[in-house]
């Protein structure tokens, strides 16, 4: 296969946006579609269980169809490498081979490589779709939204064109696509579960921070330690690469790229797109996941990051023979697994693969990233451990509420020049908890009075986003139940307010960043806020 | 307040500086070392042969070349030997909640941190004691009615047949919980506790039928491995909740059959 370079979907070109890469993978996936029974069903159900928070009757009914997607090119199949409602034991079979499902990989240092791989598997099948077509397989490479470049042009952050209609624009021919007896085409890059907002046209004042990457970027590591005071790029370190529980469910830290914009954009879009068990079911987790891969050769060749260990760094560490060692296995079409280790997904142009750009968004200036050898770059490993001064908890999160944090006892007018010079801060959340698909993220204010007003453009007292991807599914019975934890990099805001800021006595403020859902519904809620220093 | 006197009051907790020897000095380094102390106490007494199966006074062994009979009964220092035995079961298994003590350990002040960490494990301990009791006496009163092979046999049974059931998933899910208890000393230490308790009460649901076949096994040391090698495959492998009933099962099953050719030979 040549080099193929994956594009914006959104370029300039054809004004309706479907560009030939967008309509050859809106055929292959209408043929995807197809080798998915039931599908039209699930979705059917899927929106029917979604607004009921997923009662057992009806989640059973999606396992039903579920546990017929057992052809790998079928995206039935494909969307289930990434999670799945069925159990196990009743996971289908492919030419005797048993379905590889539930494999995807969040909270930690891995989320990115495993993702990468993940998108080369699928494209080799919707490559070998456009082959059957008689299409240019072997140029074709999946697109990406650049909905973290919006700063150049705000039309970014809606869907890309194709992605909204139900039937195809006039003119567009999708090959293999038939008319439907009303004679119009269908749209296979159409999912009918989206939030309506999230297909709109954005509006002027309309919230960004979701589609934001600036926060990621600007991260001075690519992963820490565990229970480091740290927020990394990718994640927190996964030192026993066996132990899968690690992997898939109970890791420490989620790496601020996971969390915004790959958490917040998948519930901004939501839909199937809210939930790990249904994600890939929508077109857009596809592009979304480009451009999450994007941001990362961002973060290593543009902003000078690099990959871990690519200097030799680490040697003999447990992190280095976890990051070396650990599978990630998908079964093919023709019946094999393929196995790749995180090294093999690193060097793009041996992958055969490039973006169009992987030029940042404007950022602010920073110092560049910690010289190499010297015992940090590109981890933070050698940081003492966060102490918690001030906490608040357990509380509901129905919409926009302050929060008191404080130590309950002490000297609460102690004041930043207390600590340590040079102290890092952190304002961490525990037992995040929800019992239904969160339906949106929360913008995190710190130290505002009660009458001041929380804007975003305010960097002193911003902190960031609370973006609750997967809260839901680690909140249910059938889970681990502990809800899932944040953590917000707040020393900007406690260096910008240190002539008043109080750490043992402040506040935190939580907005809703879409108001508009009914916010009680998910019944949020958090264990613990914490805020704590270094 | 003078800045030397709250960075001395606020100061982190000091940390080694080879990162990779973190782990090892955690707060929960020490549940390692309870699971070699009770590794210890079932390896010596399988050595000197000083523990057997449990039996009751009226119970005959259940197989004649058994050198326990009923007519012996419990004493005092049998009494001893099972309950230090039980002890050492359930230290040997305390490594399995030690994600879970270093997690509350870590969102706990540095002061506190060995503390809670105490307090975790004296709540899952408790849980497991209460649960010892219950156990030790069941299969005391099983063994001594239906004779020792029997025991075995149909504890190796419900041992399987629990790994099917969803009252073992939702308990073996539950053993993940981690908790970020307050930062008051006092009331983090009692919701510790708390959080201990509740941590074994989910363990206990999830394990009881391998704790039992390993006392009715008479803690043979090949049984305790494999019991804990069932239980820490479950806590590693992924989906959480699903504790791999076909391998599991299996393995259990040999177990079983294990105890009762030693339980015959021995």
């Amino acid at each position: 296969m040549a080099n193929v370079t994956r594009r914006a979907a959104w370029r300039t070109g054809r004004v309706n946006g479907w560009h030939d890469d967008l309509i050859w993978f809106a055929a292959a996936y209408h043929r995807m579609r197809a080798l998915t029974p039931g599908l039209d069903d699930f979705f059917r159900i899927f929106r029917e269980a979604q607004p009921q928070r997923f009662p057992r009757a009806l989640v059973q009914q999606l396992v039903d169809i579920a546990r017929q997607w057992g052809d790998p090119m079928s995206i039935g199949y494909q969307s289930q490498v990434h999670g799945t409602f069925v159990p196990s034991q009743a996971w289908p079979r492919h030419q005797g081979k048993k379905a590889l499902w539930q494999e995807c990989a969040h909270n930690h240092w891995f989320f990115l490589p495993w993702h990468r791989a993940y998108l080369l598997e699928f494209e080799a099948v919707v490559r070998e779709h456009i082959r059957q077509l008689g299409g240019p397989a072997d140029q074709w490479a999946l697109p990406y939204w650049n909905y973290s470049d919006h700063a150049r042009d705000r039309r970014r952050l809606g869907l890309p064109l194709p992605l909204r209609g139900e039937t195809l624009p006039a003119g567009v021919v999708v090959p293999g696509v038939e008319a439907r007896p009303d004679g119009k085409f269908p749209n296979p890059l159409f999912n009918p579960t989206r939030r309506a907002r999230a297909a709109a046209e954005p509006q002027p004042g309309e919230d960004t921070e979701w589609a934001t990457a600036a926060e990621a970027l600007l991260r001075p590591h690519y992963a820490n330690q565990e229970d480091t005071g740290f927020v990394s790029f990718g994640g927190g370190v996964i030192e026993n690469p066996n132990n899968a529980a690690l992997f898939h469910d109970s890791a420490s830290e989620l790496g601020q790229l996971d969390a915004q914009p790959h958490g917040s954009v998948h519930i901004r879009v939501n839909g199937t797109m809210a939930l790990f068990e249904a994600a890939g079911l929508d077109p857009v987790f596809w592009l979304h996941h480009s451009n999450v891969d994007r941001l990362w050769e961002t973060y290593a060749h543009d902003l000078g990051h690099g990959y871990p260990f690519e200097d030799g760094e680490g040697a003999g560490t447990a992190a280095r023979k976890s990051w070396e060692s650990r599978q990630f296995r998908f079964l093919r079409p023709d019946a094999t697994t393929s196995t790749w280790i995180a090294p093999q997904v690193l060097d793009v142009t041996s992958l055969k693969y490039g973006y169009d750009t992987t030029a940042p968004p404007p950022l602010p200036a920073t110092p560049p990233p910690p010289p190499r050898g010297s015992g940090i770059a590109p981890f933070g490993l050698d940081d003492p451990r966060p102490d918690a001064v001030a906490s608040a908890g357990p509380l509901p999160l129905a919409g926009e509420q302050d929060v008191a944090v404080s130590a309950g006892g002490g000297d609460q007018g102690l004041g930043v020049d207390s600590f340590r010079p040079g102290a890092r801060w952190l304002l961490r959340f525990d037992g995040i908890r929800s019992s239904g698909p969160a339906p949106t993220s929360y913008r995190v204010f710190l130290g505002l009075g009660p009458d001041e007003a929380a804007d975003p453009e305010d960097a002193a007292h911003y902190a960031g986003l609370l973006s609750l991807f997967g809260v839901y599914e680690a909140s249910r019975d059938d889970g681990v139940g502990s809800g899932q934890r944040r953590q917000l990099d707040v020393t900007p805001q406690v260096e910008a307010q240190a002539a008043t800021f109080r750490p043992l006595a402040t506040s935190v403020r939580l907005t809703p960043l879409d108001p508009s859902p009914d916010l009680a519904d998910s019944e949020l809620s958090i264990e613990r806020i914490a805020l704590e220093f270094t | 307040m003078t800045g030397t006197a709250t960075t001395r009051r606020w100061a982190p907790a000091a940390v080694p500086r080879r990162w990779h020897t973190v782990r090892i000095r955690g707060p929960e380094w020490w549940l390692w070392a309870v699971a070699g102390a009770g590794w210890v106490v079932i390896l010596t007494s399988a050595v000197l042969g000083v523990l057997d199966a449990p039996s009751a006074p009226a119970a005959t062994s259940g197989h004649a070349g058994h050198h326990h009979t009923g007519a012996q009964g419990v004493g005092l220092g049998d009494l001893g030997l099972h309950s230090l035995a039980w002890l050492a079961m359930v230290a040997v298994m305390a490594p399995l909640i030690a994600r879970n003590v270093r997690y509350v350990a870590m969102r706990s002040p540095g002061r506190d941190r060995a503390g809670v960490s105490v307090d975790v494990v004296a709540g899952w301990a408790l849980a497991w004691g209460a649960a010892a009791i219950v156990l030790g006496v069941g299969t005391w009163l099983l063994a001594g009615s239906a004779g020792e092979l029997a025991a075995i046999g149909l504890l190796t049974g419900i041992a399987v047949a629990w790994q099917y059931s969803s009252r073992k998933r939702l308990s073996l899910a539950r053993c993940h919980r981690v908790l970020a208890p307050p930062l008051d000393r006092q009331e983090s230490r009692r919701v510790s506790r708390r959080f201990g308790v509740g941590l074994g009460r989910d363990c206990v649901l999830s394990c009881w039928p391998l704790m039992a076949l390993m006392a009715v096994a008479g803690h043979n040391p090949l049984v305790v491995a494999s019991s804990v090698g069932v239980a820490w495959y479950e806590r590693c492998r992924r989906p959480h909740h699903a504790p791999g009933t076909r391998e599991t099962s299996l393995v259990i099953a040999a177990t079983g059959a294990t105890a009762l050719v030693a339980a015959y030979l021995l």
